[in-house]
């Protein structure tokens, strides 16, 4: 891991478990209704600070908490014209399949790659701990994920290329 | 608006429980003007050429502008900037000690906020490596304490 | 797999069984496709025995102009049971027939075996002529005016001693086309192409630019390969407007890749089909990277799916206790 990789996770780790005290709180607005706050920001005595961490400019994360939800929206890495491709197929690919993830937001927050929405449900279902971990991992993966995939490509690449060049012998 | 109009008014305009109030606080310096801020700067300054890095954080914790005009908390968070990032990575954790608790949980919000800023983010890793060292000094307190932070800047 | 087949596959199969001794003669009725909106038709409109095989292509008007039909007749006029149609008298839609009767063959087991081989390449021999046209003039133009033989690569030697030369021009997919300029001491050969997806515009900079290196690393002896993206290369400057959309791949031909007969025909094989092989690898690529993702996901769902508590219904029912501590009873 690389030296700035894990203060940078350990910062994001920390601020995740600080943020994640979610209780159910019900919609002061609308009667009836509970949704996550963090979602409609009309009620400024139930959010809390935004918590940012960056690492360089363009890997950050934005951790905005709330009474009942915190909404978690990661960018990731792009160095070149090829990872801006492949982060945003990558990213697409996840958000069709935000059932499955439960936690994922459709959209990401603008500015940013991807979003999580993490609710007093969710906290309820999910065991904490195990939530932050995942986020974690999550950050730790997509950065070894793209990167694996431009090496795949330009290796792949140069074989095709060669392959077809070698015929003309 | 005509009259048929009438359910499209706001009622909820006219609750006086509806708008939302902040808090009175005290110990704000919504007066502080950018010529304080650039002779904070200059103490400040010389601080970090004496390798003073306590003392400049805790006058700049003393004189933090809460309340001010954005231009004047930009002002100031500029100066805060330098001190932090004049000091070196393996040095934090011997300043860190000599801090107390509500002094580290203003170092962490100043850390958070700088963060947010779009000018500090090259020299960033070295305000996580602060958040890192303090957490792993004194524990998730102060983030938690930042979080309902009423002191914004 | 990783090499484009020049032959077609269906016609070589369909002709090989037709060939063979105990073929039971069937009416046929097939209409088959191939690369760059090639399309062949096997039919037997009058006789089970005599099989039409037509070819339509996008770009006939031009191979037609560079001598493609000239071509064919000699590779398959020489077949007394072979008839070449072409013009008003070929089957409508298409652009040249072959009428073949297969009950009038008298070859041996060789030479059927090469007629199959030649007609399931009917698209290459098609394409074939204008290269063939390029390659002669090129030698035309090295004998009056030969090369520097110490240059064997010919990298430094100056093109433009020779600019008013023809360039031999296929719009073989509409938009897209093939441009072929004889030299002196080589053949220039440049496609355009166009990417329809941002994403494949990409992708195909770092294939071109692996097919540029590959040459320089290690395989000195293919043709030398330049790419642009948006300008018109030199060579082609006077006939092709820039529309800043278009890719252009150039590929060099050194003697050494036109000498021979054999070298002349496999250089044509693999060149005709380069377009083809280019989009069809990228395409691969995107799939493998979709299967990636996809698995990608899915570890993904699991360490989440990790993280749920795993609730029990009996478990919790028998925690479930009183204030006082008694048990709830399940009756």
């Amino acid at each position: 891991m690389s030296q700035s990789l894990k203060p940078y996770l350990t910062a994001v780790r920390h601020s995740l478990n600080s943020s994640l005290c979610l209780q159910d709180f019900s919609s002061q607005l609308v009667e009836r209704h509970n949704y996550p706050e963090i979602e409609n920001k009309r009620s400024p005595e139930i959010l809390l600070n935004p918590l940012h961490i960056s690492r360089n400019a363009s890997e950050r994360v934005l951790i905005e908490p709330s009474i009942n939800s915190v909404r978690v929206s990661i960018k990731i890495k792009q160095s070149d014209e090829i990872e801006e491709i492949l982060v945003d197929k990558f990213t697409r690919f996840l958000t069709k399949r935000a059932e499955n993830f439960l936690i994922l937001r459709r959209v990401p927050v603008e500015g940013y790659d991807i979003s999580f929405l993490l609710t007093n449900y969710h906290q309820e279902l999910m065991m904490k701990q195990k939530l932050v971990d995942f986020i974690i991992e999550f950050m730790e993966d997509v950065d070894k994920e793209i990167s694996e995939m431009k090496l795949f490509l330009n290796a792949r690449a140069r074989f095709v290329a060669e392959s077809y060049l070698n015929m003309f012998d | 608006m005509s009259f048929e109009d009438w359910r499209r008014i706001d009622v909820d305009q006219y609750d006086p429980e509806n708008v939302y109030v902040e808090d009175e606080l005290p110990d704000t310096r919504p007066n502080t003007s950018l010529q304080d801020i650039q002779s904070l700067t200059q103490t400040l300054r010389s601080s970090i050429q004496r390798m003073d890095i306590v003392n400049a954080l805790k006058t700049a914790i003393e004189n933090a502008p809460y309340g001010a005009s954005e231009e004047v908390k930009d002002a100031f968070l500029h100066s805060v900037y330098e001190v932090f990032v004049s000091v070196k990575l393996s040095d934090i954790n011997n300043f860190i000690g000599q801090f107390d608790i509500d002094s580290i949980d203003a170092i962490v919000k100043f850390v958070y906020v700088l963060m947010s800023k779009e000018w500090a983010l090259k020299q960033s890793s070295t305000l996580i490596v602060w958040l890192d060292r303090i957490v792993e000094t004194v524990g998730d307190g102060p983030i938690v304490r930042y979080l309902s932070d009423p002191y914004k800047l | 797999m990783l090499q484009l087949e020049p032959q077609n596959l269906l016609i070589e199969e369909t002709f090989a069984s037709a060939l063979s001794p105990n073929y039971e003669f069937p009416s046929l009725d097939r209409i088959l496709t191939d690369f760059d909106f090639t399309t062949y038709r096997i039919s037997t409109p009058e006789d089970k025995g005599k099989i039409l095989l037509s070819i339509g292509i996008k770009c006939w008007s031009d191979l037609a102009k560079y001598g493609s039909l000239e071509l064919l007749k000699e590779k398959y006029g020489h077949y007394s049971f072979i008839q070449i149609l072409s013009e008003g008298s070929c089957e409508p839609g298409y652009d040249v027939s072959l009428y073949i009767d297969i009950n009038n063959c008298t070859l041996n087991n060789i030479e059927k075996a090469e007629l199959v081989c030649q007609l399931s390449l009917l698209k290459r021999n098609c394409f074939a002529a204008p290269f063939l046209k390029a390659f002669k003039r090129y030698e035309v133009l090295s004998r009056e005016n030969p090369a520097d033989p110490n240059n064997i690569y010919g990298e430094d030697s100056v093109a433009a001693t020779n600019n008013n030369e023809e360039v031999l021009k296929l719009d073989y997919r509409g938009e897209e086309s093939i441009f072929i300029k004889p030299s002196n001491d080589r053949v220039t050969v440049i496609f355009s192409t166009v990417f329809n997806d941002e994403t494949d515009k990409i992708f195909s900079k770092i294939f071109l630019q692996e097919f540029s290196d590959a040459r320089k690393r290690s395989i000195q002896k293919a043709p030398q390969v330049i790419n642009s993206h948006k300008d018109v290369p030199l060579e082609i400057q006077h006939i092709e407007k820039p529309t800043g959309e278009k890719t252009y791949i150039t590929f060099v031909l050194f003697p050494r890749h036109l000498n021979t007969e054999d070298a002349k025909w496999n250089t044509i094989t693999h060149i005709q089909m380069f377009r083809s092989y280019f989009h069809y690898h990228i395409k691969i690529v995107k799939c493998y990277l979709h299967q990636r993702m996809r698995y990608r996901v899915q570890s993904f769902t699991k360490i989440l799916n990790r993280a749920k508590r795993e609730v029990d219904e009996a478990e919790l029912r028998s925690e479930r206790k009183t204030a006082s501590g008694r048990r709830f009873e399940v009756r």
